[in-house]
């Protein structure tokens, strides 16, 4: 039987021999000094661009819709301000065109194909494939 | 218990002393020359550290470069309020940790041993380092991975560290930022764990 003491001497000389990790030497700076040059690369270049970019993008779509917005807003309000408190009648006679209940079902039922067929591409624009497409265009 | 050869126990001045012209570096702002200094004092030492906690060659020497990657970005808002060592030693734990909670590796260490011995490398709990020995001597020497693996933490970082680093507990307690005598108890238990492992393993072969 293994006395207490043999096996304390024989675990250490095993330990002595087997636990080792690798040595490391100047390729290890090299790799960590690309590395780092990489990551200023990346900081710098697409990602400043890419996000000026969509900001830039992003504010010129909301200063359209906020124009177009703003201007039905006022526009309406002009219209009911005039009916409502001028006494001035104002009637807007607009042609609306005579459509048969048939094309109005065709009518709905593309429209309603076409809603979907949007509503799916947006949703699939916020998925990786979706950004990574969009990066492409923008 | 021998605990081979002793250094100093590095207060924060004393380390702070060593890396003076670092400091001085850091000052002026030259951050090239501090990252230099470093890699070239603690990238071993960060490597040991990183193997301790994660035992995976590759995975260890991946993330001792990132910890020199994030100390190059960090350098600016060093404070000194800690030696740089220290510091060092912490977002090697920190980044170690992180790592080891998001990739869940808990790959048993024979693994390692056997894919060690599959590539031929020598340095992972290296059968290879045993080649100088005589046949007779490498049989009669246990299974270190198997033992370790079924050592908990954090006896199993310390007895890790302690035979990377030469077997010197204040290199242990300053890399792991333990006292001394925490260090010392945590490797005799360890090794009475092992040792306890060890002769389990005996009587069932």
């Amino acid at each position: 039987m293994t006395n207490k003491l043999d096996i304390e001497t024989r675990l250490d000389r095993s330990l002595q021999n087997q636990v080792a990790a690798p040595r490391l030497d100047g390729r290890f700076d090299a790799a960590v000094w690309k590395r780092i040059a990489d990551e200023e690369q990346r900081a710098k270049q697409p990602a400043v661009g890419s996000r000026s970019a969509a900001a830039s993008s992003s504010a010129r779509w909301m200063f359209i819709t906020n124009v177009i917005g703003i201007s039905v807003a006022a526009l309406l309000v002009i219209f009911f301000g005039m009916k409502a408190f001028s006494g001035v009648n104002v009637s807007v006679d607009l042609p609306v065109p005579q459509i048969s209940p048939t094309t109005m079902k065709e009518v709905l039922a593309v429209s309603v194909q076409g809603v979907t067929l949007v509503a799916v591409i947006f949703g699939l624009m916020f998925t990786p494939l979706g950004r990574r497409v969009r990066s492409i265009f923008t | 218990m021998n605990s081979g050869p002793r250094a100093p126990i590095p207060t924060p001045s004393a380390a702070m002393e060593r890396d003076a012209d670092l400091l001085a570096a850091l000052s002026r702002g030259d951050r090239h020359a501090v990252l230099e200094g470093l890699m070239g004092r603690y990238r071993q030492k960060v490597m040991h550290l990183a193997f301790s906690i994660l035992r995976d060659p590759a995975l260890s020497e991946d993330m001792s470069q990132t910890v020199f990657v994030k100390a190059w970005q960090a350098l600016p808002k060093f404070d000194g309020r800690a030696s740089l060592s220290t510091w060092l030693y912490t977002i090697t734990r920190n980044t170690c940790l992180t790592a080891l909670e998001r990739e869940r590796r808990l790959v048993p260490l024979e693994d390692f041993a056997e894919a060690a011995d599959d590539d031929g490398d020598p340095m992972v709990f290296g059968r290879g380092q045993a080649g100088a020995e005589t046949a007779g001597q490498a049989s009669a020497e246990y299974d270190v991975a198997k033992l370790l693996d079924q050592l908990p933490e954090p006896y199993r970082r310390v007895v890790v560290l302690f035979y990377l680093e030469d077997r010197s507990c204040e290199e242990v307690g300053e890399l792991l930022s333990m006292p001394t005598g925490t260090v010392k108890a945590l490797l005799h238990r360890g090794r009475k764990k092992l040792a306890a492992l060890a002769g389990e393993s005996e009587m069932q072969s």
